[in-house]
């Protein structure tokens, strides 16, 4: 499997800077936004993430309608939902949304490299199909 | 305007659950970073890492981090833990700087949201009234959250206390910032404010000098015990 490019969208700062640092120390390409907005911009910019990391609870556009917004620009991105909401109803309507799936804050790192390397096998297979390979 | 004492406990209800849900969010973020943190330093003491200096400096730099945020889940743990005794006696002596100060605390996770600093000026002066603290702390959620909602990005709300007269406090709030809709006809038409007013027996006055600007002055003073 190629280098997996994860984007992790989170607006508690330490939290994504340190989880960035753990991911990049696991051979995993990382690159992180505090508002969804910024991830929106940067997904227009051209970078082309197998899996974004979403945390439901921001500032300004929250992770359901950021999650609705990456999938129209790209429905092949698979989102991770990461919340400390404590609701499931927000996951639950996350699923819903097309996300691949959700996990609870705090995050156990071992659980997360495995859903992240599901969600991209799920994405790659799905790109080959399409005869595409988005390149990432 | 009136309303009646059972839906003004449901409104307090609904309050103390929207405290404890956001407080509890803000916890779990903390906790969150310091998992993070501890995953962090294991990692780099697992890794090969020939540097032994950098590490040590960055594993200095992660504890402080760490140290920092077990303060502040611990000072949120605190105001919490503050909060939900307020309403264990109705009416009694009590620093308004206090329960102001414990509120201040378990709103900054809703201001963060919405980009907005909230601030409470203690000042030099504690007042003590004689009064219902939680009450007073419903009424300063009810006429602060909805100046937080209206309020767009980089607005400040801050809270001054003074004293008045002995037994008799003065809680200036003023809402710097452009604000959506007209907060302050929402805020003198809510009948939880007005229930709050009238069961602390309050005076409010209210001051829009521009569309920016708006401060609201209460009164608390001290009640008799029943």
């Amino acid at each position: 499997m190629s280098k997996i490019n994860v984007l992790l969208v989170d607006d508690e700062m330490e939290f994504a800077e340190t989880l960035a640092e753990r991911l990049r120390m696991r051979s995993i390409d990382v690159k992180v936004a505090s508002r969804a907005d910024e991830a929106l911009t940067i997904l227009d910019s051209g970078l082309q993430p197998d899996v974004v990391l979403l945390d439901i609870k921001m500032p300004g556009i929250d992770g359901m309608e950021a999650l609705r917004e990456i999938k129209a620009r790209d429905p092949l991105i698979e989102a991770i939902l990461l919340t400390g909401h404590g609701a499931a109803a927000s996951s639950i309507e996350g699923m819903k949304s097309g996300a691949f799936d959700y996990l609870m804050k705090p995050v156990d790192i071992s659980e997360l490299i495995v859903k992240i390397e599901q969600a991209v096998a799920k994405k790659r297979a799905v790109d080959q199909e399409s005869g595409g390979g988005s390149g990432s | 305007m009136n309303i009646s004492d059972d839906l003004f406990r449901q409104g307090q209800i609904a309050f103390n659950g929207r405290i404890i849900a956001d407080a509890t969010h803000e916890i779990q973020n903390h906790f969150a970073v310091i998992k993070e943190y501890s995953g962090l330093i294991a990692d780099l003491l697992q890794t090969k890492q020939r540097v032994i200096n950098r590490t040590n400096k960055r594993c200095a730099q992660i504890t402080k981090s760490i140290n920092e945020r077990a303060d502040r889940a611990a000072q949120m743990v605190d105001a919490l833990n503050g909060f939900a005794h307020r309403g264990d006696v109705s009416v009694r002596r009590f620093k308004v700087n206090e329960a102001a100060a414990e509120l201040t605390v378990l709103l900054q996770r809703h201001a963060a949201l919405r980009r907005v600093a909230l601030d409470l000026d203690a000042g030099t002066e504690t007042p003590v009234v004689t009064n219902d603290a939680s009450v007073l702390q419903y009424l300063l959620f009810s006429l602060i959250t909805p100046l937080l909602d209206a309020m767009e990005e980089n607005g400040s709300i801050a809270q001054h206390i003074s004293t008045e007269t002995s037994g008799t406090a003065m809680i200036n709030i003023v809402a710097d910032g452009k604000m959506n809709g007209s907060p302050e006809q929402d805020l003198i038409s809510s009948k939880a404010v007005d229930k709050c007013l009238e069961k602390l027996a309050a005076g409010i006055s209210m001051n829009t000098e521009s569309g920016d600007h708006l401060q609201i002055l209460l009164n608390i003073p001290s009640v008799a015990v029943a």
